[in-house]
């Protein structure tokens, strides 16, 4: 087996693992968020999941083999520092899409609960409701 | 206090008529988004005053009037108007938290107290008379 195979094999071995294993935690913790967030429509927060790993896969995993093209190495010490360096790229990056990924969450949270929020302060005081009827139809 | 944490439906807002800052501050709130319908009332209006009765605070304090009678005055009323946009909701919690509620709270005084004098500073759309300068020619 020659070293370009050898790090054909290895990196994708762990490209593939790492993607399954990121898009699981992304799927099983978002879960419990998105059905909090959209507590009226369970189904809309379980297909905004579904979609939402769809998107990582497909980012995660093409951007992954977009890294390692056309590696030419000659010995094995190459080819270890190799897939040693892509692999470092490729989690720095996963890290980071991850970290957008979780700021989008938030701020759809954020704006959620901002929409819910009751005023911030608590009424001085309690006048009689109005007869007249504000924003006559 | 069971509607503390309740959302109101409509919101009525009672400003100074006499002040041109407040004047000011009506017809950019007039134009603001707001997440739930808010009135704007001269506080001395015969409709307000049919409505609301003389309240005490009027025309001396900003006042907001929930349409279910939770009555902010004052600080608590500018903190309360920022809440209806959309743009500023989130402000209204910052400026309501620990942090910054006291700073707010004598801001809002201090603009409210001197509210003639700096309104003296700015055009009054409504005077006919301002815009002749007062020099000898």
């Amino acid at each position: 087996m020659g070293p370009t195979l050898f790090i054909y094999l290895a990196y994708g071995a762990v490209a593939i693992g790492l993607t399954v294993w990121l898009a699981r935690t992304l799927h099983n913790n978002g879960t419990a968020f998105l059905a909090d967030i959209f507590s009226d429509r369970p189904e809309l927060a379980t297909a905004i999941n579904r979609l939402l790993v769809v998107g990582f896969y497909m980012l995660n995993l093409g951007y992954s083999f977009l890294l390692l093209r056309e590696p030419v190495v000659s010995s094995a010490e190459q080819a270890g520092r190799l897939l040693i360096n892509r692999l470092g790229v490729l989690l720095v990056t996963l890290g980071l899409i991850h970290f957008v990924n979780m700021l989008v969450f938030w701020k759809i949270r954020r704006r959620t609960l901002l929409d819910m929020a009751p005023p911030p302060v608590t009424p001085q005081v309690m006048i009689s409701k109005p007869d007249s009827e504000p924003f006559p139809a | 206090m069971t509607m503390a944490n309740t959302v109101p439906r409509t919101m009525t807002i009672l400003y100074d008529a006499s002040c041109p800052l407040c004047r000011r501050a009506r017809d950019w709130l007039a134009g603001e988004a707001t997440y739930l319908p808010i009135e704007l009332m001269a506080a001395d209006s015969p409709s307000a005053i049919e409505r609301y009765g003389e309240l005490p605070w009027t025309g001396t304090e900003l006042v907001v009037v929930a349409d279910d009678g939770r009555t902010w005055i004052g600080p608590a009323a500018f903190v309360v108007a920022m809440w209806c946009t959309r743009r500023y909701r989130s402000w209204s919690f910052v400026l309501s938290g620990p942090t910054f509620a006291p700073l707010a709270e004598r801001f809002f005084r201090m603009v409210s107290a001197k509210r003639g004098r700096l309104g003296a500073l700015l055009k009054d759309p409504e005077c006919a008379w301002c815009e002749i300068p007062a020099t000898r020619s």
